[in-house]
């Protein structure tokens, strides 16, 4: 009976008592760091460039509701910078996770033009932390009554957030198993020596060699990251690596906070007692509970197993769909892929209206900013979606029902040559937006092997 | 002892990602490559042969139409008209060959928006004639000065342009405020390509966003994309509204001329492309000798090979319409459409396949990615 073996190991591991204070610093620093997050929305007025100034914005579907309400918008970054520090803070801890969880999620939803797998991560430990007791230490609510403090807590708790970081890296690793990454080095081939400008390694940038060495490496790291955490002995090697990776590729690309949600990440892995150690100074705030680890609900079990689970599967909805993941892209978002392609494209979409015998071509500019139109270009459900969209503004300008949409659209994948996209001779208003394979996309004509 | 390490570990880390993110994209100490294309060469070709020229001959041009109008404004009859109007045509097909480099000096002072938005807005731009405090260096005064406001005042204000010039000294006050202002942009952009500027453009060789060469090419693609297939063909041929808009054409009103202006125009993107100097006397690494080096093929072929066949093609179709755009929209669209689809063609291989191989992004905008 090995499984009954391990599961009754496993659930013993679960039950044991564990320090509260590395979930609480935790707490602390990805509040901060989403604060700061919210900041770099306002400083660089992306707020304004990306909610506020497009006409139109591309949707989740299922989401189509969720959208920016003009000037308003701001204050709703507002919020969720306010209720992130308050998050930091331990301020109305349940109330401040609530809303900022809310709010960082509305804004993810708005537009899916601004769509990158750490925000999405946010979004995830922002709902697991809705059901975790990380205000219960370093945190006003714990100053103001001390009487709620906590200094142990059960593996349990740190359980979603473990399994997710661990499944973050292991599936990035897995998704880079593929002959483009592997074989040909790309993406990385086409975008290191675009940073050549680097000081001290950025002449060895230029050079194939440095894309090998980056892929393997990446791969290698992402796949044996979440095993180096576990065991404790490999733990130091772990943050070591984490730091020159996280470092390494903030430096050579624009991710803004992701190397740090990472970094930072790797505290809910540290032994207890070294951050015991380092919050000595704060110890008002550290207030030393005998207070008992709180049980566990059957309920929060539950929770906890289907999130897993979910997090385990989704990710390989890709092979319910035939053809080439990075071609079709369905399957791509929400799964770990990360740094996988380069996309570049053009497509162009052609107005036929029969009953008035008029055709004429859309200049994308007059309905998308720049940022928009780039990734419509290479991702048919935005295709899709904006097809639509001009479909129901031309039925509206020319008062009439038969308007059609056709989509001429060259994309190169991975530094290959361009090749045709969509299928030119396709009336993209016959399709609907729905889960169903793409019928009105030309194939991929080349194989990229692998995972 | 772990967090202690870690933590010295993260602030060490984190100094050296502020120093390496400042050092970013200035590409000031990129000079440590030697095997592979060399950017600073072409910039420098680029800098000397074409584009400086091109600026120095635009700035004589525009001196001379100065001059011109003076004349004219003080004695108007026909012969300074039409000496104003030759000088104009000259200075307008000198426009197109600095029209496709609208960055550093240009891009500091909007040059292409105050002197080449068009059509002109006539019935603004009347009342700014008789609004003797109209400030030109308003956005909302982009479409009421430049080259097509002085093409409406010389050519379209009305069958007796003389007359009106001769009536009321209004109209050639405004028309030399129009002609001094094109001047001092023109000896702005001037002086610094052959200043400061040049230097700076030829030794900022490095990669990023903000590097010459991405510039160079950005504004190659978009020029080639926006200004000549969408803005000298397209719209007025009717490819994006159905129908025909010849009023939406450069030159409209001195319309034999706008084919002249679609010739030099491609002319000059020839030359960046193949890097053959302004006068033709030498030739250098212009774009086509970057995509060789990194050898980019379609379907086996050179992709630069391509590229050329097609600018030829385009060139001798153009070529073959009539010198007005406007006459020839009236006589035959099809035959402009025609232009416009081998103008087209080429699009997703400058926009897709060039600017992929050259590693260069075709938006400006600084999001992030992961």
């Amino acid at each position: 009976m090995p499984t009954g073996i391990r599961s009754k190991y496993l659930s013993r591991f679960l039950d044991s008592e564990i320090s509260i204070y590395p979930l609480a610093l935790f707490r602390v620093l990805f509040g901060l760091l989403l604060l700061w997050g919210m900041l770099r929305f306002w400083y660089y007025g992306w707020i304004d460039s990306l909610y506020i100034e497009p006409d139109f914005h591309f949707s989740y579907w299922g989401f189509e509701w969720v959208k920016p309400f003009g000037e308003g918008t701001s204050i709703l970054f507002l919020i969720c910078g306010i209720s992130a520090l308050c998050l930091a803070l331990g301020l109305r801890y349940r109330l401040s996770a609530s809303i900022t969880f809310l709010s960082f999620t509305y804004i993810e939803l708005m537009d899916k033009t601004t769509y990158l797998n750490h925000y999405y991560f946010v979004v995830i430990i922002l709902f697991c932390l809705l059901f975790l007791p990380a205000g219960r230490a370093l945190s006003l609510d714990v100053w103001l009554a001390p009487n709620k403090g906590l200094s142990k807590i059960r593996c349990w708790h740190y359980a979603p957030l473990w399994a997710l970081l661990s499944l973050v890296y292991f599936y990035a690793g897995l998704a880079k198993l593929n002959s483009d990454w592997l074989i040909e080095a790309q993406p990385l081939r086409l975008w290191l020596p675009g940073r050549a400008s680097l000081p001290l390694i950025g002449s060895w940038l230029k050079e194939v060699s440095a894309a090998y060495v980056f892929s393997w490496a990446g791969a290698l790291y992402d796949l044996s990251i979440p095993f180096l955490l576990w065991n404790r002995r490999s733990r130091g090697l772990a943050f070591f690596l984490i730091l020159v990776f996280h470092v390494l590729t903030r430096i050579l690309f624009p991710i803004g906070i992701f190397p740090y949600v990472m970094i930072i990440g790797a505290i809910l892995f540290f032994d207890g007692k070294y951050v015991e150690r380092l919050l000595k100074p704060f110890s008002n705030f550290s207030i030393t509970s005998r207070a008992p680890a709180p049980a566990v609900s059957n309920s929060y079990k539950l929770l906890l197993a289907l999130l897993i689970s979910w997090q385990l599967l989704w990710p390989w909805r890709y092979l319910a769909y035939p053809g080439e993941l990075f071609w079709h892209e369905q399957g791509f978002r929400f799964s770990w892929r990360v740094m996988l392609m380069e996309k570049a494209a053009y497509t162009q979409f052609k107005i036929v209206i029969p009953e008035k015998r008029r055709s004429f071509w859309v200049q994308n500019e007059n309905f998308l900013t720049p940022f928009q139109e780039k990734q419509m270009s290479f991702q048919p459900d935005f295709i899709l979606e904006f097809a639509h969209h001009l479909g129901a503004h031309y039925r509206e300008a020319f008062q009439t029902e038969t308007v059609e949409v056709y989509a001429e659209s060259q994309v190169a994948l991975n530094g290959r040559p361009s090749q045709a996209f969509v299928d030119p001779n396709q009336n993209l208003l016959n399709y609907q937006w729905d889960i169903k394979p793409y019928s009105w996309l030309m194939p991929f004509n080349d194989t990229i092997y692998g995972l | 002892m772990y967090l202690r390490r870690w933590i010295a570990w993260s602030c060490s880390a984190i100094a050296l990602t502020a120093t390496f993110s400042c050092a970013d994209d200035g590409g000031a100490l990129n000079d440590l490559d030697k095997d592979d294309f060399d950017r600073q060469a072409l910039l420098a070709h680029m800098a000397d042969q074409l584009i400086s020229p091109a600026y120095s001959q635009y700035q004589a041009s525009c001196s001379d139409f100065n001059s011109k109008v003076l004349a004219f404004t003080q004695n108007p009859d026909a012969t300074s008209l039409n000496q104003a109007r030759a000088s104009f045509q000259n200075a307008y097909v000198s426009w197109q060959e600095v029209s496709v480099f609208q960055f550093g000096p240009a891009e500091a002072q909007s040059l292409s928006n105050y002197s080449n938005v068009y059509p002109c807005d006539t019935s603004e731009l009347l009342a700014a004639i008789d609004n003797p405090s109209q400030n030109l260096s308003l956005p909302s005064a982009f479409d009421i000065q430049g080259w097509p406001a002085a093409d409406f005042l010389l050519f379209g204000l009305s069958e007796d342009v003389l007359g009106y010039f001769q009536s009321d000294p209004k109209y050639g006050h405004f028309l030399l405020k129009i002609s001094a202002r094109l001047l001092n942009l023109a000896v702005a952009c001037a002086d610094e390509w052959n200043g400061n500027y040049r230097n700076d453009f030829v030794n900022n060789d490095g990669y990023g966003a903000t590097a010459s060469f991405n510039k160079l090419a950005n504004d190659f693609v978009f020029h080639f994309e926006k200004e000549l297939r969408a803005g000298k063909i397209g719209i007025a041929a009717g490819v994006f509204s159905g129908s025909v808009l010849p009023n939406r054409l450069e030159a409209y009103y001195n319309d034999s001329l706008s084919k002249v202006l679609f010739l030099h125009n491609l002319a000059i993107l020839e030359k960046v492309f193949t890097g053959e100097s302004l006068n033709g006397s030498t030739s250098g690494p212009g774009l086509k000798a970057y995509l060789d080096e990194l050898n980019v093929r379609r379907e086996g072929e050179l992709l630069s090979e391509l590229i050329l066949r097609q600018m030829a093609g385009a060139r001798s179709l153009a070529e073959g319409l009539n010198a007005s755009f406007a006459q020839q929209i009236e006589d035959d669209p099809i035959a402009m459409l025609t232009l416009y689809d081998a103008l087209q063609i080429m699009i997703p291989w400058i926009k897709v396949d060039m600017l992929q191989a050259f590693n260069v992004n075709v938006d400006y905008i600084d999001a992030d990615g992961d």
